[in-house]
């Protein structure tokens, strides 16, 4: 095997590293916007991300619901005028795997030039 | 579609989520609030300067409590509760210099015909720095109360009355120009 091989071809590698960082959660593009989302927020109700993210009501509480079930956010219930609103925010758990997810994101597009 | 046309979508797709949020603007009565009181406290100065202490001392911590509930409530009603503490620790830190000067002023340290119109150009940098920092439209208010800082130093007559008028007005123009409030800041006192 040649120092000029794929195998050992530093920006391949680099890109390989990249695509593994990568956080198979937020791979997910509506995840991912949720959790940007929720990171610029101390707080989001559903209908204030269904609104920012145009998903309809059931694809976004699919997503949700996987998020939660990671730990990547909590979910508060409160009604408001007797209807239920449901508070999510981004735990510890779910900043610290965005901002690694949004890292190997800044990595593979740097490979990529 | 490659891994990487792939992350550009979805990079597009975050980034029209992220701005599809409405900018963030304090709610409209807070405006009102701080045109009424401006409006009535500047008038107080020129006609019952007297009481223009215990105006402020009063009306000032009382308007910012109402600024930041009104903060609190519209954020509750737009769902969502900014992380952004900066609008709070602004106008808390614009309180506190009101706060010493008052207090300057009380303890006849300074004579309040020199420190009334100082307090003014502070109050207007405050809302410059809002409007540059904050909320963009904060910034005609800033000039309203800098040029009442000049109508108060040179021009005769009730000039703090005219300066309260000009400044509410400011005050309502923007409410009504940047439209419904969204989720926005902790409140904009005067």
């Amino acid at each position: 095997m040649t120092a000029d091989s794929p195998g050992r071809d530093p920006e391949a590698l680099g890109a390989l590293e990249a695509l593994s960082s990568l956080d198979k959660l937020l791979e997910h593009r509506v995840r991912l916007a949720v959790c940007v989302l929720l990171s610029r927020a101390e707080a989001m109700t559903f209908t204030r991300l269904r609104d920012a993210t145009g998903e309809t009501d059931g694809s976004l509480g699919a997503h949700l619901k996987r998020l939660e079930e990671a730990g990547r956010v909590s979910v508060r219930k409160a009604f408001r005028e007797r209807r239920p609103v449901s508070w999510y925010r981004l735990t510890p758990d779910g900043r610290e795997a965005l901002d690694r997810h949004l890292e190997a994101l800044r990595g593979l597009i740097e490979v990529a030039g | 579609m490659t891994e990487l046309s792939k992350v550009a979508q979805d990079l597009r797709y975050v980034r029209s989520s992220v701005e599809r949020r409405p900018p963030r603007r304090s709610p409209r009565p807070v405006y009102v609030l701080w045109a009424v009181l401006v409006a009535l406290g500047f008038a107080v100065v020129d006609f019952r300067p007297q009481l223009a202490v215990g105006f402020w001392s009063i009306a000032g911590p009382l308007g910012f409590a109402a600024s930041w509930f009104f903060g609190m409530a519209w954020n509750r009603r737009d769902g969502e509760v900014p992380s952004d503490r900066r609008p709070v620790k602004h106008w808390g830190v614009l309180m506190g210099a009101m706060a010493l000067g008052v207090i300057t002023g009380v303890m006849g340290l300074v004579d309040w015909s020199t420190l009334s119109p100082v307090l003014l150009l502070v109050i207007g940098l405050a809302y410059l720095l809002a409007g540059v920092h904050l909320e963009r439209p904060l910034l005609w208010v800033g000039l309203a109360l800098w040029a009442g800082y000049l109508l108060v130093l040179l021009a005769p007559g009730p000039m703090w009355t005219v300066t309260g008028l000009l400044v509410a007005a400011a005050l309502l123009a923007v409410a009504w120009y940047r439209g419904e409030s969204t989720a926005g800041g902790a409140g904009v006192p005067a």
